[in-house]
């Protein structure tokens, strides 16, 4: 065979090769990219079918009827995971309590993987943010927001359509975004 | 009327009956425990890099595995079961990606690179090879 010919078809091989893998690198070691860290998805639906069973917090039973939370007040709103053990929850708290005060009924809290006595203590000592809430009992309604951790919010539009989710308390970037996100979900 | 010559056999139809019945119970408890060990090895621990749910002890691995086992007391399918976790939480979710158009490039790249590189050796070989013929001319 012609040797101009094979010299010309390993140079043209060899760019697509160092291309190729070059896109696959470049894309692949991005340090925005954590591997580590699951998907998550606003255009994957949480499933509703479970959401408002649970178990009551004692002392916050005039708390626990979600449905009549959702049906008493129109228009978007918020569901947040939360537990008594979970130490990033502690941090975005604060920021819960402000956004519960200004935003009545629109708030829902669910403790993942607590005691509801537990989960109580923390509300009575630490403040309740939450115009509903529940212990998410057998973790079913975690599973059907696909949870991947606590704290972990949705926004959600008047017809319950995800709208943001923050894998993540809601501080620095996180609170920004969510702040952004709630502010779109009014119009 | 029992005759004393029913009553033995009477006794060895009642002891087959149930041997059968409790190893069919058995055997039908075992098949689901199969299949949920299976399932634990395909569904991924969301919380844990790289992990299946049925290597990982996190919480919601935990939780996932249990849910693994009320669908399939609710006698879902094991693709019913995939299902429900893929509506949830994403392909992601599945060990093995699902081969459709966007993840065609996962399954086949790497074959897509050997192949340019087998390529790319075989031509450098055959281009040694003609310059050494040329030479000896």
């Amino acid at each position: 065979m012609n040797t101009n010919f094979l010299r010309m078809a390993i140079f043209v091989l060899g760019a697509v090769a160092i291309v190729l893998v070059g896109t696959l690198l470049w894309f692949g070691l991005s340090s925005q990219r954590n591997p580590a860290d699951f998907p998550t998805s606003t255009s994957i639906q949480p499933d509703f079918s479970a959401f408002g069973q649970g178990r009551a917090l004692p002392g916050f039973e005039d708390f626990s009827d979600i449905a009549a939370v959702r049906a008493g007040v129109e228009g978007p709103f918020v569901v947040n995971f939360f537990a008594s053990w979970c130490q990033p929850c502690r941090l975005e708290h604060p920021y819960l309590l402000e956004f519960g005060a200004a935003n009545p009924g629109r708030l829902i809290g669910l403790a993942y993987r607590d005691d509801p006595i537990n989960a109580a203590t923390y509300l009575t000592t630490d403040g309740n943010p939450y115009a509903a809430v529940l212990a998410d009992t057998d973790s079913l309604n975690a599973l059907n927001f696909g949870l991947t951790g606590v704290p972990e919010t949705y926004v959600f539009s008047a017809d319950g359509n995800l709208l943001f989710r923050s894998p993540g308390p809601l501080i620095g970037a996180l609170k920004s975004q969510f702040i952004d996100a709630w502010a779109a979900a009014q119009k | 009327m029992m005759t004393n010559q029913t009553r033995p056999i009477l006794a060895l139809l009642c002891l087959a009956v149930l041997t059968s019945l409790m190893t069919s119970f058995a055997s039908a408890q075992t098949v689901n425990e199969i299949r949920a060990k299976a399932l634990y090895t395909e569904l991924r621990c969301v919380v844990c890099a790289g992990q299946a749910i049925a290597e990982s002890n996190a919480e919601l691995a935990q939780d996932m595995r249990a849910q693994v086992t009320v669908l399939i007391a609710a006698n879902k399918s094991d693709a019913e079961i995939r299902d429900w976790f893929v509506t949830r939480y994403g392909d992601a979710v599945l060990m093995n990606p699902p081969l459709k158009p966007l993840t065609l490039a996962l399954w086949f790249g790497p074959l897509l690179i050997f192949v340019l590189g087998a390529g790319i050796t075989g031509l450098v070989m055959m281009r040694a090879q003609s310059r050494l013929v040329e030479k000896e001319r």
